[in-house]
Parts: structure tokens; sequence; C-alpha cells
């Protein structure tokens, strides 16, 4: 394995980039004139990182796939010209993919294929592109795990991909593109579709692997905290065309395009908060407000345990307090599987708690399927994340939100308020006779909240509302639920794996970890004073779009336990950087001190009392 | 046998068939074989499973058991060259005699072997009518009880002669004798194998024996050498099941099959178009009806009856679903019942203005009348039903047709009218009028119709008397009490038609099986 | 794994029971049986009375439903209400001749149905596309009876290369199967295609043509073992459905199997026979969900290896 720079490539003059993008259009065969990528002109300059950002549909995945010859086959290259050293690329790339450009892309589950175990797969590789075989190919593969730092490399081999954690196939995926030993890397959204911790994992490792071998990256994504964490170089794309590119430090801290810079301010700030400054000031709503608005809800006690196949038990919700008050926003946050949205499920009676009970304004929620629920259906509302799942593809968006109206009796007119509705989540009229798929995602997310307003609940559960939406429309929508969460004197549950939009929304913040609330507390005061060890992890993983930020950042181990194989004590020990003795035997109550932060942390409780926990422990 | 190598027939397919020309092949046909007769291939559209020959009473199972078996007396069916003769001649007995009103005495042919060899005997014909297989409470052939003769005793006179006895005076007994009742079995081989294992390996008389039974596919029969009417003319017969009557017509003409049976009048255009093909039919002694349920309902009222029996065209039924070939009958009698059948009685004819004038009558009110059918177990049976019910309701009467699925939910509860159909198996007026209409009958018992006392008095002079000027008197006065009552309405006898090979010698007669002896079956 | 095979293995038994029961009660309550079987206005009580004895149909319900599972756990499954012969018999004698008819037809819809859908979905858009899937809802639309009866013609009359119908040569079986297997291979080729266009689709392939592979190994490793998944599910199914579609191919073609038997049966109204069919039948369908079920899992690593 080399740890130098690619010697086989033929030496590069001085200052030829080590891949040139040059007038690449990209347009539909069927439809010629429309540039879905136009005129991308890119460099990578040798061992460089260069970092495409964009929105859905800038055309940045499109460039990217370009470069391997691999567009989908209703697409073709229209203009333009690849090159590598210098060196223009043959069509199919023949010779290029995998042995001297690899490429991972963004959901590692899907990418490889399910019927393979993990050893086949890469010491496929290795024989594809380094002729080995058998043993020497096994050897081969294991030592690549080893390179992407894959813990119990040779047990993995016998794996398939479904038995791996999201993180783990990624660093397959990653050993697998090693496999050619290339000079590039291709990585379009890499971490797109993991947990923050993982992917700050990963984009470690990716910044290890190029140091260690010299290898060019282009990293393509929507994110700038993640192109700011790992690229040096940047280009902005919009509608297909690059709109400004600039080395990363520049680009961040001046933007030039009115696009990046827009963008840019999209990003939830880290001071600062939704409507914060309106909330008193904005005239009182003008739809009717009922005497008793403004109830609080309480969870008790809560839990919900899931039987798996096997038998196993899954405890998905474990003994949960919490009390949210009339006219409050609580944020939930938390990584996949941390319970966060059967709790959000909970609240609202759309399944049933194992054990516990759930008040809202003082009475107990009702569970599915009977008058009861139905009727609480006026108090108590949920909305999704992917919004095209809940509307009905068939009906009109104003039939769908006067239907409620009519069949809950809200109003005698209808149709008025159903534009009211509308207007309150800053949608047009027209909107009104539009079918759901006629409708971008944002307006459609609106939509699903003008329905699930319609009612006039008192308590709205948001379940990840905004995380389907692109960087610019994700802050209208905050501003919305913020604005209308004021208007309509809400009682509100924002959930989301995302803590910088967590904060700017909430008034408090709970931090789950594997169905309990491991911190709760101020949303100010647990975004920068965060006591519990995975509270810290959680925010150290948030990458700032801003590269002179890069963190030294307590980058957690691992991936979250199995949730049917809790680890004893508190759960969070195994990965905990803190954990003693005392961590895997005893679990920690959720103890509030006297700054009314409460969390469950033997290490925080000792030190409460004013002990250091490193002596104590 | 030249008729079995023909060209191809010209036709939209000749470019196909002039490219394949080559790799053409035709089927080995069976008259091909090596031998000094043919072998004979009959498409059939089904085969019974038990090939005992009371077992196997059916329109499917005769045409194969009439074959394989004689009866003591044999009704010629072409004396007549229609195939309708009802003339009784000699068969395995050379005579018959008489002795009373109650008995008739037989006399065998003492050179008959069954296809095991064995001779034929007075003891096998005597078991053959006798109480343990027939007439007991607990027959070895259960559905003998369907057809049996009124039998008190079947004796053994001697080693030629066996003796009849009946219940009562029958002097239809010597009709019985040459009818699907009469075919005579081995005692011994029989009990010995029982009903199911004589079914399954019978052995008969009869010109041809069993070589190959596959239920469900197809019976094989061979040429039974000793058979005393002479020598059969076909080395082999074999009755294949071909259930879609359209693979049969195709079969037929393809050559693979001789004959097609059960086929439609639809098909006759098709055959015209082949020189080499043919069909020929025979009306059947049967007669296709309406029967009344008259238990509580407008149908008590005999003009009602009348008014429906009244309104029915059977020239236009027969010319629209039968292409003309059905029979339309002269009143409830058929010319094979022998002299009392009146050639003069008037045929029915329709009379809507007549109907309604008996309705008015009647004062029938429109109540509804429902008419039940199963879809075509009659042939045909849906689509006169439709065509009666518009004649129905030009007269007033306000029938809605059923369709249903099985005999029980026909029968069932609400029945009023339903189609029927009624056999005549015996060349005398017996059948059916005092078999299926008489005082006991399901129609007197059951559907409540109140015959007068004359006509059920008729019938015991029909069933006890020999033919006489009275006798036949007696049945034509039966026949116009049940026109009057009409308390069931005859419509047509269906015909059955075969496709055959022009060139074969054979014709159909004018009941459900086919003549196959040597005398009505010959090759070029 | 055991489990699963466990928890569908009792599944599929009670699948049976229920069916055997719904029938047993449909079938003895949708008409006296007796009264289908034999001339009621001409048969003498005492002869209607001796049949039900026969068949114990004198007795309730219940006893003769006991009654038939007693025989069932014996072997037997009554007789035949026509002609008294042993159900299982009469059925076994069948068989065969139909599984013969299936087996080929099995092969022959998979030898039609997987290359034409497979090459239509590599030219997905194509003319190769186009005509495939216009055969395939031709060959899905056309009625077996119409399709049968046209080969007759062009085969048998015009042509004179096949027997019109019956069984026994080769020659007999090339028209029954290229029937069923045109309907069968052209819904085969729909799903085959749908399922080729839904892997080519995934992530994994475009990871493996990223990485090098050749197109073939693509096709062979990635693309036919995932398609396969869904396709044995389809394909699992139409092992019970072969023998509905069966009925129809085998009474044109003169093919005396059980489809054929099924027919005479219920119009003759032969319970026992009837019973014993659907018996057979169900039990064909819930063993290929079975086995379906047991493929489906053994190809997908996902189920195998859990529980």
């Amino acid at each position: 394995m080399r740890i130098s720079s690619p010697s086989s490539a033929a030496p590069a003059a001085a200052g030829t980039p080590q891949l040139s993008i040059d007038g690449l259009s990209v347009v539909h065969r069927t439809s010629p004139h429309n540039l879905l990528v136009s005129d991308v002109s890119l460099q990578l300059p040798p061992g460089g990182a260069l970092g495409i950002v964009g929105e859905s549909g800038s055309g940045k995945s499109l460039t990217c796939l370009s470069i391997m010859d691999l567009l989908p086959g209703a697409l073709r290259q229209s203009a333009g010209a690849i090159r590598m050293n210098g060196a223009p690329l043959a069509p199919g790339r023949k010779g290029i993919r995998g042995r001297r450009i690899a490429m991972i892309f963004q959901d590692p589950g899907a990418t490889m294929n399910p019927l393979r175990r993990i050893g086949p797969f890469l010491s496929g590789l290795v024989k594809l592109h380094r002729g080995l075989a058998g043993a020497a190919a096994e050897a081969e593969a294991v030592r690549l795990l080893d390179a992407v730092r894959m813990p119990a490399a040779r047990e993995r081999l016998r794996a398939y991909p479904h038995e791996l954690s999201g993180g783990q196939n990624q660093r397959v995926m990653i050993a697998g593109a090693l496999a050619g030993d290339p000079e590039i890397l291709l990585a379009d959204e890499p971490t797109t579709a993991l947990d923050v911790t993982t992917q700050a994992q990963i984009l470690d490792l990716l910044a290890e692997l190029r140091a260690e071998r010299g290898m060019g990256l282009v990293l393509v994504s929507h994110d700038f905290g993640v192109i700011a964490e790992a690229a040096d170089h940047v280009a902005v794309m919009h509608a297909g065309c690059v709109v400004e590119q600039a080395p990363a430090d520049r680009l961040f801290s001046s933007p030039q395009h009115p696009y990046t810079a827009s963008l840019l301010a999209s990003i939830p700030p880290e001071t600062g908060r939704a409507s914060i400054a309106e909330r008193q000031g904005r005239p009182p709503n003008n739809l009717p407000s009922q005497a008793t608005r403004g109830i609080g809800i309480e969870a008790r006690r809560l839990s919900r345990t899931f039987e798996a196949r096997g038998g196993a038990r899954v405890n998905a919700l474990n003994d949960v307090n919490l009390a949210v008050q009339p006219g409050e926003m609580l944020g939930v946050v938390g990584e996949s599987g941390c319970g966060k949205s059967t709790f959000g499920r909970l609240l609202v009676g759309l399944d049933k708690p194992s054990s516990g009970d759930i008040l809202a304004g003082g009475e107990p929620v009702a569970t599915k399927d009977g008058v009861a629920f139905r009727l609480s259906r006026r108090r108590l509302q949920m909305v999704w994340q992917d919004p095209l799942s809940v509307l009905n593809p068939r009906l009109t968006i104003g039939y769908q939100i006067m239907e409620v109206l009519q069949t809950h009796r809200i109003t005698d007119d209808a149709e008025s308020r159903m534009f009211e509705l509308l207007r309150a989540v800053n949608l047009k009229a027209e909107h009104a006779s539009r079918y759901a798929h006629q409708l971008s995602g944002g307006q459609r997310q609106r939509a699903v909240i003008a329905r699930a307003l319609a009612v006039e609940p008192q308590i709205v559960v948001f379940d990840e509302p905004v995380s389907a939406l692109d960087l610019s429309v994700q802050a209208q929508v905050i501003e919305m639920i913020a604005d209308i969460r004021n208007r309509f004197d809400l009682t509100g549950i924002f959930i989301s794996h995302d803590i910088r939009v967590v904060r700017y929304v909430s008034d408090r913040i709970a931090v789950m970890y594997l169905g309990r609330i491991v911190e709760i507390g101020q949303a100010d005061d647990i975004f920068h004073t965060p006591k519990h060890p995975y509270t810290q992890a959680l925010l150290s993983a948030v990458l700032s779009p801003d590269p002179k930020r890069r963190k030294s950042r307590k980058i957690l181990r691992g991936d979250p336990p199995d949730p049917a194989h809790m680890p004893s004590g508190c759960p969070f020990h195994p990965r905990c950087p803190r954990a003693a003795v005392r961590c895997s035997a005893e679990p920690p109550a959720l103890h509030t001190s006297t700054d009314g932060r409460s969390t469950a942390c033997h290490a925080v409780d000792v030190e409460t009392s004013g002990l250091a926990w490193e002596f104590a422990a | 046998m030249s008729h079995l190598i023909r060209p191809t027939r010209r036709g939209f397919m000749t470019g196909a068939a002039a490219l394949a020309g080559a790799a053409t092949l035709r089927f080995p046909t069976p008259a091909l074989a090596q031998s000094d007769r043919p072998d004979l291939v009959i498409a059939v559209q089904g085969l019974v499973d038990n090939l005992e020959p009371i077992a196997a009473i059916s329109n499917v199972g005769m045409r194969v058991v009439n074959a394989m078996y004689d009866t003591l007396l044999y009704r010629n069916f072409l004396a007549n060259p229609d195939g309708s003769g009802a003339v009784i001649e000699p068969g395995l007995a050379t005579g018959v005699e008489r002795l009373n009103d109650r008995t008739v005495r037989v006399t065998l042919r003492d050179d008959v072997v069954f296809h095991n060899s064995e001779p034929m005997t007075a003891q096998d014909v005597a078991f053959s009518f006798g109480y343990d297989r027939m007439f007991g409470p607990e027959p070895l052939t259960p559905r003998a009880a369907y057809f049996r003769p009124d039998l008190a005793e079947v004796s053994v006179i001697d080693d030629s002669t066996v003796e009849f006895v009946t219940n009562g005076p029958d002097y239809a007994m010597e009709k019985r004798l040459a009818s699907w009742i009469g075919w005579v079995v081995p005692e011994g081989y029989f009990r010995d194998k029982g009903l199911d294992g004589f079914g399954t390996a019978p052995i008969g008389t009869g010109p041809y024996k069993l070589k190959e039974f596959l239920r469900g596919d197809r019976v094989v029969l061979e040429a039974n050498d000793d058979y005393w009417r002479g020598r059969p003319t076909a080395r082999t017969v074999t009755f294949v099941v071909v259930p879609e009557t359209a693979t049969r017509v195709a079969g037929l003409i393809s050559g693979e099959y001789h004959i097609a049976c059960a086929l439609n009048p639809d098909n006759i255009p098709l055959l015209q178009r082949y020189n080499e093909v043919e069909g020929r039919g025979a009306q059947i002694e049967n007669t296709h009806l309406v029967v009344h349920n008259q238990v509580d309902n407008v149908l008590a009222d005999k003009r009602v009856r009348r008014a429906m029996h009244k309104c029915i065209d059977r020239d236009a039924l027969n010319t629209a679903l039968w292409a003309g070939l059905a029979g339309v009958t002269n009143g409830f009698q058929l010319p094979m019942q022998g002299e009392a059948y009146d050639p003069n009685r008037a045929p029915y004819r329709q009379d809507i203005e007549g109907a309604k004038a008996l309705l008015a009558e009647a004062g029938y009110s429109g109540k509804p009348i429902t008419y039940r059918t199963l879809n075509d177990y009659y042939v045909n049976s849906v689509a006169a039903a439709q065509a009666m019910q518009q004649w129905w309701q030009e007269a007033g009467l306000n029938v809605e047709i059923e369709i249903k699925e099985n005999w029980g939910q026909v029968t069932g509860d609400g029945l009023m009218s339903r189609n029927w159909s009624n056999g005549f198996p015996l060349t005398d007026p017996v059948t059916p009028l005092t078999t299926d209409w008489h005082e006991g009958s399901n129609v007197q018992k059951n559907y409540g119709w109140k015959a007068p006392e004359e006509f059920n008095a008729l019938l015991g002079k029909i069933r006890s008397m020999p033919n006489s000027p009275e006798r036949s008197a007696a049945f034509q006065r039966a026949l116009d009490i049940f026109d009057d009552e009409a308390p069931g309405t005859p419509l047509y006898r269906p015909y059955e038609l075969y496709g055959i090979q022009s060139s074969i010698g054979w014709s159909p007669v004018t009941f459900e099986w086919m003549e196959l002896r040597p005398h009505n079956l010959a090759f070029d | 794994m055991i489990r699963f095979v466990f928890i569908r293995t009792i599944r599929a038994i009670l699948t049976a029971l229920t069916v055997v029961t719904t029938t047993f009660v449909v079938l003895r309550i949708t008409g006296d049986p007796v009264q289908s079987l034999l001339p009621v206005e001409t048969t003498p009580p005492e002869i209607i009375e001796l049949y039900r004895r026969l068949w114990n149909l004198d007795q309730p319900l219940w006893q003769q439903y006991v009654g038939y599972w007693q025989g069932i756990f014996h072997g037997t499954m009554g007789r035949s209400f026509v002609d008294g012969r042993d159900v299982v018999g009469i059925i076994a004698e069948r068989i065969p001749i139909t599984l013969e008819l299936m087996g080929w037809t099995f092969v022959a819809m998979l030898a039609i149905g997987l290359p034409a859908g497979i090459a239509a979905a590599l030219n997905r858009g194509s003319w190769i596309d186009r005509t495939v899937m216009a055969a395939a809802v031709a060959g899905h639309a056309l009625p077996g009876y119409v399709m049968g009866i046209l080969m007759i013609w062009l085969f048998a009359v015009e042509l004179r290369w096949l027997p019109s119908s019956g069984y026994g040569t080769p020659q007999h079986l090339i028209m029954p199967v290229l029937t069923l297997a045109t309907a069968y291979g052209a819904v085969i080729a729909r799903f085959t295609r749908a399922a080729v266009l839904e892997v080519l689709g995934q992530p994994h392939v475009l990871a493996a043509r990223s990485q090098g592979w050749p197109g073939r190994t693509i096709m062979r490793r990635e693309v036919i073992p995932n398609a396969a998944i869904p396709l044995v599910t389809i394909i699992g199914l139409f092992l019970g459905g072969l023998i509905g579609g069966s009925v129809i191919v085998e009474w044109i073609f003169a093919w005396p199997g059980i489809g054929r038997l099924l027919v005479t049966s219920v119009a003759g109204r032969d319970l026992a026979i009837v019973q014993a069919l659907v018996l057979l039948f169900s039990a064909t369908m819930i063993i290929a969900n079975l086995l379906v079920d047991l493929a489906y899992a053994f190809l997908n690593p996902s189920i195998r290896l859990r529980g």
C-alpha cells in the first residue's frame, strides 16, 4: 500500500490540474436545449480537495457522474472535455473507473449489493484491479478494511451489508474505492445519509486517507458544513451553472455571488432565534381563539417496547418524564434510532405506550380507533417529514383543507377559512386548486401544516418537518413554523436530528439517546454549554460553514448499539469518553440542577456536588 | 382408404403451407395400420367411468356399450333409412313366446360366447335380469332401479329357455328386452368382479371387446372375431374424449378422427367446405319439455298452463336454434311408438290470441311466473327460454327466467316452471306417458297436478293392454287430456349431429347410441 | 430462520384447514347432491335413501365433516358420488398427466418470459422493448380458448404438422404448452422487465459500474440475483396458478388431466371429487406459497440470517 502520491500516472507538468472539467454541458436526450449542466469548468489541483456545493437540481451530482461517464441513460454530455493530468479521458473510462478514479455515493446501504458479503466484494475488486486472487486477495481485503479503520476487520469479511451500520458500510465502500489505489476519489454526498456523529467520523477518515495517500478528492455536497470541513477549493452550483468558485476560506468569509451569500445566510445561526424579535409585537391572530387555548402536554414514565424479529424486545422509549408548558416549543434532538419519532407518535396518540401516561391539558390522550381519538384530533396534530406521503394525490390542496374544516365543523364558511390558512403558511390562493405533485417540496410542507392547523389544534408535533427540504427552503419553512406558532398560540414539539435547527425554533431542548432523555434545558444553554458528554459530542459534530473553525472535535467512537442489546448501566457508556466503572453498572437518573438543567450522567452529578469526576471515579 | 390421403386445402394459409410443405407430415391415421381392417377412431364429448351396461346408460355411455353387449331381442333401427326403425328382431334370443299378460318366455341361441370365450347360458340371462342384479331391494347394479321392468320372477326353464314374469300385465316386455335394459352380462364373472370391477374390465357378447380403458380419456375396443353376427368390419374402435366441439371438428377435418360426435348445427357450413367430410345426423327419441309445479301458484289454473303452451312457436324455435334439424312432433307422440301413434293428430300451433283469451278468462293478473333452467344442460335451453319469454310476454304472461347452477337449486323452493326432457326408450306408448306422468309420478304427487281420473284410468289401460284399436284410442284420448291439462309442454326432439369421413358407410340411428355392428359399418 | 420456517408452515396448515372446511360447508349447503345426481322425478324414495346412506348424507353436517377428516387421516377421501370409485385413485391417475403439461409449461414460460423481459429491460425504449411489451400484452390478453383454437386450425388443420388434440407423444405437448406458456410467459416477461429495470436503477449497480466492472459481470452479479428475488415470488405463485390455467387448455386439447376432471366433477356435482380437488389445488397453492416464502428467505440474506 502506497503512502506517497501515485507514481503510476504520467508525471504532470507543473500547474497541470490533476483533473479538469472544461465547458461541460449535460442535456436530456429528448430535449437537447434544456441544459441540466451548463458550461461547467472546474479544476482539481494535484492532491487537492475540490468541493462542489449546491441545492438539489443544481447539477452537482451530474457533473460528478460525468467525470466517470456514468450519466443516466436518458442524459448525455453535449459539450466539454474531462482531462486527467492534461490527457482527455476516453468514453467508457476503461482503465479509469475504480483504478485511477474511484467513487463513493450517498447511501452506503443502497450502493452495496445486498446479496454479497463484504469479503467477496472487496477481494473481487482487488482481483479486478490488482490481479490478486485467493488468500492474497483476502489478505488485501483485510488490509483495506484496516485502512478505513474498520474494527474487527477479519470478522467483517463474512458480513452482509445489512448486518453493518451505515457508517460501517460507507467505510467498506471507501475500502472498495481504495482497492484500485486510485489517484482521485469522487465522493457524492458521502455523509448525507449518516448521523452527525458518524458523518464526523467519515469526514475525518477521508481527510486522513488523503493525507496518507496524496489522493485528490472531489466532494459533492449540499451541506456547507461538510464542504467547509473537507474542501480546499469550493465551487457553488445553481441551476446547472457554477455561480462562484473560490478557495474555501475566501468563499465562506466573503461570498461574492448573491446566491452563495443567500445560501450561507439560510444556515441557522448559532445565536438568535426564529421570529423571536417579533413574537410579542405581532398583531393578534385574526382566527378565532378558543378560551381554552394554550394547553400543555406531559409524559409520565412513558415507555414503548417493540417486539423485534426473533422475539427480542427493543425499548424504543424508556421511562421518559417530560412536561411541555402551554405555548412552549420543545425541541427533541437525537440520532436515528434514539426514539424521538416514537416519542412524537405517542404524544399525539398515534401509538399506544407500553406503560406510562400522556396528559394533554390534564386529560389523558386517547389512542387510535375510537370516538375519543377522533375528537382528540382537534387538539393534537402531527406534521411529518415527507409531505407527499400524507397528502392525497387525487385531491386538490384546497379540497383537502376544506374537507378537514367540514368534517370537524370548524366553521360555516370553509372556503374563506381555507384561504386564510393558506395565507397563514405563506401559500397563495392559487395553490388551493393544485394537486400535491404540482407543488414544490416546501410548498407541500406548507400545505400539510395548513391542513394540520385547520382543526385549530392546541398542540402540534413536528417530526423532522424540514429535513427533506433544500437549505434555502428549510430556512423559510422554519421561519413560517415559528411564525404560526406565535399566531396560533401553539404548544409545539419539534423533532429533528439537527441540533442547530432545533435550537433555532425551540425554547427548550431535550437530547435523546437510545430511548432516554439524557439532557434537557433551555435551548441556548444546551447549545452553548452542553453538560452531558453525548450532547457535547453531538454539538462537536456540528459542522460550521467556516473552514477556519474546523474544530478539534470530540469524535465519538463506533455506532449507537443495537437497541435490542442495550448496554448495561448508562446506555452511552461504551462510547463515552468519560465513562468509568460505575457507568456500566448503574444507569444514571435524570437530575435537575439549580440552573434548571436536567442531566442523566454520573459524571455531571458528581461534578455538581463539587467533586472532580476523574477523581471520584 | 384413399380418402385419408388428400391435398392440404388451399386457403388463407396457402403461403405458410407451401413454405412448410416439405415438413408437412400426415399423422398416421389408425386406418393405415397394416391390417385388412381399419382402426376406427371416434371423437366423443365424454365417456362414462364405468362400462357396466346399466351403469353406463347415458348419452356418452351407450354408444360404447352398444358395441360390447347384445340384447335378447334386437330393435332394427335401420329398417327405416332414417334410422328410426322399430322392428323387433331376434337377438341373443331366437324367439319369444307370450304365455299370458304377465309372462313371456325366450329361447336362446346356443352359439353365443362372451369375450372371455365362455358360452352364454340361460343362467347368465336370468342373472342379467334377475333379483340379485336388477329387481331386488339392493340390486348389484343399483341404477337398474330407474330402468327395470316391474319383474316378479326371472327363471331358467331349461338350458335354452328363460321365463320372465311381471307383477302386473306388461305387453311391452318384448320391447323392453330389446331396450337398454336388455344387455346380457356373464353371471360368474360379474359376481366375481362386482359392479366396479366389472365396469373396469367388462365382458359382453358384442362385436367389440375391451382392449384399453383410460378413464376420462379413451376406450379402445377390438374386434371380437367370434361374434355371432359375423366378423366386425373394424379392427379396433377407439372412443377418444375431445370435450371441446371445435377441437372435435378440427380433428375430423385433419383426418385424425373418422367420426366426431355431438357437433352443433353451427358446424354444418364448416363441414360443407371440405369434400372429404360430411355431417350426418338423426332426431333423437327424446323430447325437451316445459313442466310446471302448480302447488299454491297461478299455474294451478289449467287455463294459465294452456296459455303458456299456446304461445310457443316450435317451428320458429327449430329454425332459430337447430337450423331446422330438430323434430317438431304432432302431439306428445312419436311414430316409433307403433300402432297407437296417430299420424293425423294435429300438430301444435302457436296461438297468442287464444292464449290471451284463456288468460282473460282465468283472470290472470300478471303475477310473476318463474321459469328455471340450468345453463344449457339441455342443448339450447337458455336461448329457447328467452324466445318463449318473448311470446309469453306478448300474451301478457309475466315470466321471469332464472338460470340456476345445479338441479338442487332448480327443483328447490319456489319452483314454478322449468325445463325437462322425456326419453322414449321403448317402441311403445308406455313411455314416457305412463312412466313420467302417471298417478305416482313426481308431477302428480309433488307438482300438484290434479289429473282427471279419466287420465289415470287411461294410463292404466295403456300399461296393461296389448296393442289394439282400444289401446290406441285410449292413448290418443290420454294425449287429448294431456294437451288440455298442459301439466307440461313438449317443445322439440333434439338432433344428434355427427361429422364423418364421407367415405365411411355408417348411418346414425334415432337413439343416443351408435350402431357399429357389421351391417352398419363399411369402409371402401 | 427456523422460527420463520415454523411460523410459515403453521400458517400454511391453518390456511389449508380453512379452505377444506369452507369448501366442505359451501358444497353441501348450495344444493342437495342427491337431487343433483339422481333424477328426483323418477327415483323411488328408497333408492334416494340408499344413496344418502352410502355417502353419509343422512348424517348431520358436523358428523359428515368429522368423518371426512377421519377419512383423510386414513388415507381415503371418500368415493366418487357418481361411480363409487375411490377418489384418491381417480385423482392419482390424472395427476401425472397434468404434471407433464404443467412441467413443460413452466419450463417454456420461463424460457419465453425471462429472456424476453431481460432483453426488453436492457434495451429500454428501443424497438426490442416495444416489440416484447406489445407481444406480452397481446399474449396475456388473448384468451387461452381463442389462442388454442387458432393454433389447432393453423397447425393441425391447415398445416397438418401437429395432432389437433390428445396426449401421449411430444407432438401432443406442443400446442397446449404453447397456449399456456404464451399467456404466462407474457406476464413473466413483464415482471422480469420491471424487476430488472428496478435493479438497474439501484445505486449499487451504478456503484459497480463506477468500480470498473464490465457489463456482463454486473449483469451476472448485481442485476440477475437481485431481480431474481421478486421474480421467484411471482414465479412461485404461478406454480399454483398454472393448475387453474390448465382447466381451459385441458378442455380444448382433450388433455385428460385434473383440470378437466374438475370441470366434469363440478358439472356432475361429484362432491367427493370436487372436495378432494379443492384440497389438492389449495395444497398446491399453499405449498407453492410456502416454497416462495422459503426461497425468498433463502435468497435474501437479510431475512435468512435473522431469527
